[in-house]
Protein backbone atom coordinates (compact mmCIF):
# COMPACT_ATOMS: atom_id res chain seq x y z
CA UNK A 1 0.00 0.00 0.00
CA UNK A 2 2.51 2.25 0.70
CA UNK A 3 3.85 2.48 -2.77
CA UNK A 4 0.16 4.34 -3.64
CA UNK A 5 -0.10 6.42 -0.25
CA UNK A 6 3.36 7.99 -1.09
CA UNK A 7 2.38 9.31 -4.27
CA UNK A 8 -0.74 9.84 -3.24
CA UNK A 9 0.18 12.50 -0.61
CA UNK A 10 2.60 13.97 -3.30
CA UNK A 11 -0.55 14.36 -5.86
CA UNK A 12 -2.17 16.39 -3.27
CA UNK A 13 0.34 18.67 -2.41
CA UNK A 14 -0.68 20.67 -6.02
CA UNK A 15 -1.73 24.58 -5.60
CA UNK A 16 -4.56 23.36 -7.70
CA UNK A 17 -5.70 20.25 -5.58
CA UNK A 18 -5.07 22.23 -2.20
CA UNK A 19 -7.58 25.46 -3.95
CA UNK A 20 -9.97 23.05 -4.79
CA UNK A 21 -10.25 21.44 -0.92
CA UNK A 22 -10.49 24.79 0.41
CA UNK A 23 -13.23 26.16 -2.08
CA UNK A 24 -14.99 23.06 -1.44
CA UNK A 25 -14.80 22.86 2.13
CA UNK A 26 -16.04 26.43 2.84
CA UNK A 27 -19.02 25.53 0.58
CA UNK A 28 -19.84 22.56 2.13
CA UNK A 29 -20.00 24.54 5.47
CA UNK A 30 -22.16 26.52 4.20
CA UNK A 31 -24.26 24.19 2.52
CA UNK A 32 -24.51 21.43 5.50
CA UNK A 33 -25.48 24.57 8.12
CA UNK A 34 -28.66 25.20 5.82
CA UNK A 35 -31.54 22.48 6.97
CA UNK A 36 -32.73 20.80 4.15
CA UNK A 37 -29.34 20.53 1.77
CA UNK A 38 -27.51 17.42 2.54
CA UNK A 39 -23.66 16.81 1.59
CA UNK A 40 -24.78 14.24 -0.54
CA UNK A 41 -26.92 16.49 -2.88
CA UNK A 42 -24.09 18.69 -2.71
CA UNK A 43 -21.82 16.43 -3.57
CA UNK A 44 -24.67 15.18 -6.29
CA UNK A 45 -24.96 18.86 -7.61
CA UNK A 46 -21.48 19.69 -7.94
CA UNK A 47 -20.76 16.48 -10.47
CA UNK A 48 -21.92 18.18 -13.15
CA UNK A 49 -19.48 20.95 -12.14
CA UNK A 50 -16.23 18.66 -11.95
CA UNK A 51 -17.36 17.13 -15.45
CA UNK A 52 -14.19 19.90 -16.96
CA UNK A 53 -11.80 19.62 -14.26
CA UNK A 54 -8.79 17.25 -14.33
CA UNK A 55 -9.77 14.37 -12.19
CA UNK A 56 -7.79 15.02 -9.23
CA UNK A 57 -9.42 18.02 -8.52
CA UNK A 58 -12.47 17.62 -9.02
CA UNK A 59 -12.34 14.71 -6.61
CA UNK A 60 -10.48 16.70 -4.18
CA UNK A 61 -13.56 19.48 -4.53
CA UNK A 62 -16.06 16.60 -3.87
CA UNK A 63 -14.27 15.49 -1.19
CA UNK A 64 -14.06 18.79 0.39
CA UNK A 65 -17.51 19.37 0.25
CA UNK A 66 -18.79 16.41 1.50
CA UNK A 67 -16.24 16.56 4.32
CA UNK A 68 -17.58 20.34 5.18
CA UNK A 69 -20.99 19.56 4.65
CA UNK A 70 -20.60 16.40 7.64
CA UNK A 71 -19.46 19.20 9.73
CA UNK A 72 -21.28 22.26 8.51
CA UNK A 73 -24.67 20.47 9.51
CA UNK A 74 -23.44 20.85 13.55
CA UNK A 75 -23.41 24.31 12.91
CA UNK A 76 -27.30 24.97 12.58
CA UNK A 77 -27.85 21.98 14.82
CA UNK A 78 -26.33 23.45 17.87
CA UNK A 79 -27.25 27.53 17.07
CA UNK A 80 -30.80 26.40 16.14
CA UNK A 81 -31.71 22.90 17.01
CA UNK A 82 -32.57 22.28 13.57
CA UNK A 83 -29.96 19.80 12.24
CA UNK A 84 -28.59 20.84 8.93
CA UNK A 85 -27.91 17.28 7.78
CA UNK A 86 -29.28 14.28 8.99
CA UNK A 87 -26.13 13.03 10.45
CA UNK A 88 -26.04 16.22 13.08
CA UNK A 89 -29.32 15.43 14.79
CA UNK A 90 -27.64 13.73 17.86
CA UNK A 91 -25.52 17.21 17.96
CA UNK A 92 -28.51 18.97 18.32
CA UNK A 93 -29.69 17.26 21.92
CA UNK A 94 -26.47 18.32 23.71
CA UNK A 95 -25.49 21.31 21.61
CA UNK A 96 -28.36 22.93 21.95
CA UNK A 97 -28.83 23.42 25.50
CA UNK A 98 -25.48 24.94 25.62
CA UNK A 99 -26.17 27.53 23.14
CA UNK A 100 -28.98 28.45 25.38
CA UNK A 101 -26.81 28.93 28.07
CA UNK A 102 -24.37 31.65 26.37
CA UNK A 103 -21.99 28.19 25.22
CA UNK A 104 -22.90 28.16 21.97
CA UNK A 105 -19.16 29.01 20.90
CA UNK A 106 -17.82 26.29 23.41
CA UNK A 107 -20.48 23.82 21.10
CA UNK A 108 -19.21 24.98 17.88
CA UNK A 109 -15.17 24.76 18.99
CA UNK A 110 -15.85 20.99 20.02
CA UNK A 111 -17.76 20.34 17.18
CA UNK A 112 -15.01 21.31 14.88
CA UNK A 113 -12.46 19.34 16.65
CA UNK A 114 -14.29 16.42 16.90
CA UNK A 115 -15.60 16.76 13.16
CA UNK A 116 -11.24 17.44 12.21
CA UNK A 117 -9.88 14.19 14.04
CA UNK A 118 -13.07 12.09 13.06
CA UNK A 119 -12.86 12.93 10.29
CA UNK A 120 -8.68 12.15 9.95
CA UNK A 121 -9.25 8.71 12.30
CA UNK A 122 -11.60 7.56 9.70
CA UNK A 123 -9.61 8.45 6.77
CA UNK A 124 -6.91 6.40 8.37
CA UNK A 125 -9.65 3.31 8.94
CA UNK A 126 -10.56 3.56 5.89
CA UNK A 127 -7.05 3.38 3.98
CA UNK A 128 -6.21 0.76 6.59
CA UNK A 129 -9.73 -1.35 6.12
CA UNK A 130 -11.19 -0.66 2.67
CA UNK A 131 -10.10 -3.13 0.92
CA UNK A 132 -11.23 -6.01 3.36
CA UNK A 133 -14.45 -3.98 4.20
CA UNK A 134 -15.55 -4.43 0.28
CA UNK A 135 -15.05 -8.38 0.03
CA UNK A 136 -16.60 -8.61 3.65
CA UNK A 137 -19.97 -6.11 2.03
CA UNK A 138 -20.26 -8.58 -0.80
CA UNK A 139 -21.29 -11.89 2.02
CA UNK A 140 -24.13 -9.40 3.72
CA UNK A 141 -27.25 -10.94 2.98
CA UNK A 142 -30.79 -10.56 4.64
CA UNK A 143 -30.01 -12.46 7.52
CA UNK A 144 -27.61 -9.79 8.39
CA UNK A 145 -29.34 -7.06 7.40
CA UNK A 146 -32.03 -8.36 10.14
CA UNK A 147 -29.42 -8.72 12.97
CA UNK A 148 -28.30 -5.23 12.27
CA UNK A 149 -32.14 -4.00 12.40
CA UNK A 150 -32.55 -5.69 15.71
CA UNK A 151 -29.01 -4.11 16.72
CA UNK A 152 -30.09 -0.58 15.81
CA UNK A 153 -33.53 -0.88 17.47
CA UNK A 154 -31.88 -2.13 20.33
CA UNK A 155 -30.46 1.17 20.97
CA UNK A 156 -34.06 2.65 21.95
CA UNK A 157 -33.19 0.91 25.51
CA UNK A 158 -29.40 2.90 25.84
CA UNK A 159 -30.70 6.17 24.60
CA UNK A 160 -34.21 6.39 26.75
CA UNK A 161 -34.09 8.24 30.00
CA UNK A 162 -36.76 7.53 32.20
CA UNK A 163 -39.88 5.33 31.39
CA UNK A 164 -38.94 2.45 29.39
CA UNK A 165 -42.57 1.86 27.94
CA UNK A 166 -42.43 5.38 26.12
CA UNK A 167 -39.30 4.69 24.65
CA UNK A 168 -40.39 1.92 22.79
CA UNK A 169 -43.91 3.51 22.11
CA UNK A 170 -41.80 6.00 20.41
CA UNK A 171 -39.95 3.22 18.54
CA UNK A 172 -42.88 1.59 17.58
CA UNK A 173 -44.28 5.03 16.20
CA UNK A 174 -40.62 5.46 13.89
CA UNK A 175 -41.94 2.05 12.60
CA UNK A 176 -45.19 2.89 12.12
CA UNK A 177 -43.93 5.89 10.17
CA UNK A 178 -42.13 4.38 8.34
CA UNK A 179 -44.52 1.94 6.88
CA UNK A 180 -45.78 4.91 4.61
CA UNK A 181 -45.45 3.98 1.49
CA UNK A 182 -45.00 1.14 -1.13
CA UNK A 183 -44.75 -2.20 0.53
CA UNK A 184 -41.40 -3.34 -1.11
CA UNK A 185 -42.73 -7.10 -1.40
CA UNK A 186 -46.13 -6.49 -3.19
CA UNK A 187 -46.22 -2.76 -4.44
CA UNK A 188 -49.03 -1.93 -2.36
CA UNK A 189 -49.47 1.49 -1.60
CA UNK A 190 -49.57 1.78 2.66
CA UNK A 191 -51.22 5.13 4.15
CA UNK A 192 -50.90 7.22 1.00
CA UNK A 193 -54.18 8.71 0.86
CA UNK A 194 -53.40 9.19 -2.74
CA UNK A 195 -50.91 11.88 -1.87
CA UNK A 196 -48.27 11.27 -4.76
CA UNK A 197 -45.81 12.65 -2.21
CA UNK A 198 -46.08 9.74 0.26
CA UNK A 199 -45.52 6.97 -2.51
CA UNK A 200 -41.79 6.38 -1.19
CA UNK A 201 -42.46 7.23 2.23
CA UNK A 202 -42.35 9.85 4.89
CA UNK A 203 -39.22 12.01 3.49
CA UNK A 204 -36.58 12.47 6.09
CA UNK A 205 -35.15 15.52 5.72
CA UNK A 206 -38.52 17.27 5.94
CA UNK A 207 -39.49 14.53 8.39
CA UNK A 208 -36.29 15.91 10.30
CA UNK A 209 -36.71 19.36 9.85
CA UNK A 210 -40.60 19.52 10.82
CA UNK A 211 -39.78 17.24 14.02
CA UNK A 212 -37.20 19.73 15.42
CA UNK A 213 -38.14 23.17 13.79
CA UNK A 214 -41.65 23.36 14.36
CA UNK A 215 -41.67 21.68 18.47
CA UNK A 216 -38.79 24.60 18.72
CA UNK A 217 -40.94 27.14 17.64
CA UNK A 218 -43.37 25.88 19.66
CA UNK A 219 -41.17 25.72 22.72
CA UNK A 220 -39.81 29.37 21.93
CA UNK A 221 -43.29 30.91 21.88
CA UNK A 222 -43.23 31.58 25.89
CA UNK A 223 -39.47 33.04 25.24
CA UNK A 224 -38.08 36.57 24.59
CA UNK A 225 -34.43 35.11 23.71
CA UNK A 226 -33.04 32.34 22.64
CA UNK A 227 -29.88 32.58 24.45
CA UNK A 228 -30.62 32.57 28.51
CA UNK A 229 -27.06 34.28 29.52
CA UNK A 230 -26.87 37.46 27.16
CA UNK A 231 -23.78 38.60 28.75
CA UNK A 232 -21.13 36.78 26.88
CA UNK A 233 -21.14 38.61 23.43
CA UNK A 234 -20.09 37.66 19.51
CA UNK A 235 -16.42 38.34 20.26
CA UNK A 236 -16.48 36.15 23.03
CA UNK A 237 -18.10 33.20 21.61
CA UNK A 238 -15.53 33.66 18.54
CA UNK A 239 -12.58 33.19 20.93
CA UNK A 240 -14.29 30.22 22.82
CA UNK A 241 -11.71 27.44 23.81
CA UNK A 242 -12.07 23.79 23.87
CA UNK A 243 -12.15 22.11 27.09
CA UNK A 244 -9.46 20.40 28.55
CA UNK A 245 -9.91 16.92 28.95
CA UNK A 246 -11.94 15.73 26.27
CA UNK A 247 -9.70 14.20 24.28
CA UNK A 248 -10.49 10.35 25.13
CA UNK A 249 -14.45 11.40 24.42
CA UNK A 250 -13.73 12.19 21.23
CA UNK A 251 -11.23 9.00 20.74
CA UNK A 252 -13.95 7.23 21.54
CA UNK A 253 -16.56 9.17 19.45
CA UNK A 254 -14.22 8.58 16.31
CA UNK A 255 -14.04 4.77 17.06
CA UNK A 256 -17.67 4.57 17.26
CA UNK A 257 -17.93 6.53 14.63
CA UNK A 258 -15.47 4.28 12.41
CA UNK A 259 -17.18 0.92 13.13
CA UNK A 260 -21.20 3.07 12.71
CA UNK A 261 -19.46 4.15 8.93
CA UNK A 262 -18.24 0.21 8.33
CA UNK A 263 -21.77 -0.96 8.40
CA UNK A 264 -22.69 1.63 6.07
CA UNK A 265 -20.28 0.96 3.87
CA UNK A 266 -21.53 -2.38 3.57
CA UNK A 267 -24.51 -0.52 2.79
CA UNK A 268 -26.64 -1.59 5.78
CA UNK A 269 -29.20 1.00 7.35
CA UNK A 270 -28.01 1.27 10.83
CA UNK B 1 -52.12 18.49 33.70
CA UNK B 2 -50.30 15.83 36.57
CA UNK B 3 -48.10 13.19 35.17
CA UNK B 4 -50.02 10.37 35.55
CA UNK B 5 -53.27 11.74 33.67
CA UNK B 6 -50.34 13.02 31.01
CA UNK B 7 -49.44 9.48 30.61
CA UNK B 8 -52.97 8.41 30.59
CA UNK B 9 -53.78 10.63 27.77
CA UNK B 10 -50.43 9.06 25.70
CA UNK B 11 -52.13 6.09 26.36
CA UNK B 12 -55.48 6.69 24.89
CA UNK B 13 -53.58 8.17 22.01
CA UNK B 14 -51.27 5.26 21.45
CA UNK B 15 -54.32 3.20 21.68
CA UNK B 16 -56.49 4.67 19.44
CA UNK B 17 -53.09 4.73 16.33
CA UNK B 18 -53.07 1.57 16.84
CA UNK B 19 -57.01 0.91 16.23
CA UNK B 20 -56.31 3.29 13.13
CA UNK B 21 -53.40 1.54 12.29
CA UNK B 22 -55.45 -2.45 12.41
CA UNK B 23 -58.49 -1.02 10.45
CA UNK B 24 -56.37 0.19 7.77
CA UNK B 25 -54.40 -2.63 7.60
CA UNK B 26 -57.72 -4.94 7.76
CA UNK B 27 -58.61 -3.38 4.49
CA UNK B 28 -55.54 -4.24 2.60
CA UNK B 29 -55.98 -6.96 -0.74
CA UNK B 30 -55.50 -10.79 -0.35
CA UNK B 31 -52.18 -9.49 -2.43
CA UNK B 32 -50.72 -7.63 0.83
CA UNK B 33 -51.34 -9.98 3.39
CA UNK B 34 -47.73 -9.73 4.22
CA UNK B 35 -47.74 -6.14 4.37
CA UNK B 36 -50.95 -6.09 6.73
CA UNK B 37 -49.53 -8.40 8.95
CA UNK B 38 -47.08 -6.58 9.69
CA UNK B 39 -49.08 -3.85 10.60
CA UNK B 40 -51.02 -6.32 12.97
CA UNK B 41 -48.12 -6.72 14.84
CA UNK B 42 -47.01 -3.25 14.95
CA UNK B 43 -50.39 -2.10 16.04
CA UNK B 44 -50.62 -5.06 18.54
CA UNK B 45 -47.41 -4.11 20.10
CA UNK B 46 -48.48 -0.44 20.13
CA UNK B 47 -51.96 -1.34 21.80
CA UNK B 48 -50.05 -3.54 24.22
CA UNK B 49 -47.77 -0.59 25.53
CA UNK B 50 -50.66 1.56 25.84
CA UNK B 51 -52.29 -0.39 27.83
CA UNK B 52 -48.98 -1.25 30.30
CA UNK B 53 -48.70 2.93 30.19
CA UNK B 54 -52.40 3.37 30.78
CA UNK B 55 -52.78 1.13 34.35
CA UNK B 56 -48.84 1.82 35.06
CA UNK B 57 -48.46 3.77 38.97
CA UNK B 58 -46.70 6.89 38.85
CA UNK B 59 -44.64 7.12 42.26
CA UNK B 60 -46.18 9.41 44.32
CA UNK B 61 -46.12 12.92 44.95
CA UNK B 62 -47.85 13.20 41.11
CA UNK B 63 -46.08 15.70 39.54
CA UNK B 64 -47.45 18.37 37.63
CA UNK B 65 -46.45 18.68 33.99
CA UNK B 66 -46.65 22.53 32.28
CA UNK B 67 -46.60 21.26 28.64
CA UNK B 68 -47.42 25.57 27.80
CA UNK B 69 -45.39 28.36 29.57
CA UNK B 70 -47.24 31.05 27.47
CA UNK B 71 -50.70 30.22 26.39
CA UNK B 72 -51.75 33.14 24.52
CA UNK B 73 -48.63 32.86 22.57
CA UNK B 74 -49.08 28.98 22.03
CA UNK B 75 -52.11 29.24 20.75
CA UNK B 76 -51.42 31.96 18.32
CA UNK B 77 -48.00 30.42 16.59
CA UNK B 78 -50.26 26.64 16.70
CA UNK B 79 -53.56 29.13 14.61
CA UNK B 80 -50.70 30.69 12.32
CA UNK B 81 -48.93 27.75 11.58
CA UNK B 82 -52.34 25.74 11.04
CA UNK B 83 -53.61 29.25 8.18
CA UNK B 84 -50.03 28.78 6.82
CA UNK B 85 -50.52 25.44 6.01
CA UNK B 86 -54.05 26.21 4.25
CA UNK B 87 -52.35 29.45 2.61
CA UNK B 88 -49.87 27.66 0.83
CA UNK B 89 -51.47 25.82 -2.00
CA UNK B 90 -53.97 28.92 -2.10
CA UNK B 91 -51.66 31.68 -1.89
CA UNK B 92 -48.28 30.19 -3.07
CA UNK B 93 -45.13 29.21 -0.81
CA UNK B 94 -43.53 32.88 -1.11
CA UNK B 95 -46.64 34.90 -0.72
CA UNK B 96 -48.04 32.99 2.66
CA UNK B 97 -44.69 32.22 3.80
CA UNK B 98 -43.74 36.55 3.91
CA UNK B 99 -47.31 37.00 5.21
CA UNK B 100 -46.64 33.75 7.71
CA UNK B 101 -43.19 35.53 9.20
CA UNK B 102 -44.88 38.77 9.39
CA UNK B 103 -47.76 37.67 11.32
CA UNK B 104 -46.11 35.79 13.70
CA UNK B 105 -43.33 37.76 14.54
CA UNK B 106 -45.67 40.82 14.96
CA UNK B 107 -48.41 39.01 16.80
CA UNK B 108 -45.26 37.61 19.51
CA UNK B 109 -44.45 40.98 20.08
CA UNK B 110 -41.40 41.49 17.18
CA UNK B 111 -42.57 45.58 17.13
CA UNK B 112 -39.73 46.55 14.45
CA UNK B 113 -41.02 46.54 11.01
CA UNK B 114 -38.39 47.22 9.13
CA UNK B 115 -36.18 44.78 10.25
CA UNK B 116 -38.79 42.42 10.26
CA UNK B 117 -39.57 42.86 6.32
CA UNK B 118 -35.80 43.03 5.45
CA UNK B 119 -35.57 39.74 7.55
CA UNK B 120 -38.23 38.14 5.65
CA UNK B 121 -37.12 39.70 2.09
CA UNK B 122 -33.71 37.95 2.94
CA UNK B 123 -35.06 34.54 3.98
CA UNK B 124 -37.78 34.51 0.80
CA UNK B 125 -34.59 35.92 -1.99
CA UNK B 126 -32.53 33.10 0.29
CA UNK B 127 -34.71 30.32 -0.24
CA UNK B 128 -35.69 31.50 -3.71
CA UNK B 129 -32.31 31.88 -5.21
CA UNK B 130 -30.91 28.48 -3.54
CA UNK B 131 -33.93 25.78 -4.33
CA UNK B 132 -36.20 27.71 -6.90
CA UNK B 133 -33.29 28.52 -8.89
CA UNK B 134 -30.37 26.60 -8.63
CA UNK B 135 -31.89 23.38 -7.43
CA UNK B 136 -35.20 23.70 -9.28
CA UNK B 137 -37.28 22.27 -6.60
CA UNK B 138 -41.32 22.76 -7.85
CA UNK B 139 -42.74 25.63 -5.04
CA UNK B 140 -46.69 25.73 -4.86
CA UNK B 141 -47.67 28.71 -6.77
CA UNK B 142 -51.01 29.21 -6.12
CA UNK B 143 -53.38 31.34 -7.59
CA UNK B 144 -49.99 32.91 -9.37
CA UNK B 145 -50.03 29.61 -11.63
CA UNK B 146 -46.62 27.64 -12.58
Amino acid sequence: MAEFFLPAVMSLMNPAVLFSITVGTVVGIIVGAMPGLTATMAVALLIPVTFGMDPLVGLALMGGVYSGGMYGGAISSILLSTPGTPAAAATAFDGYPLTRQGKGGVALTVATWASFWGGILSTIALLLMAPALAKFSLRFGPPEYFVLSIMGLSSIVTLTKGSMVKGLMSGFLGLVLATVGMDPLSGFMRFTFGSMNLFDGVPFMPALIGLFSVSQILDLTAESHIVEDLSKTISSIKRSKLPKGLGPTITRGSIIGIIVADYNFSDVPV
Amino acid sequence: MTRSSANKAFAAGGLGLAIALFLGAYNFPDRAADAARYIFFLAGTMAVLSLILFVQKIPSPDSDVRWVRSVRNFTITLVVLGVYGLLIPWLGFFPASGLFMAVLGWLLGFRRPFFLLLGIAIILGFVYIVFAHFLGVPIPMGIWGE
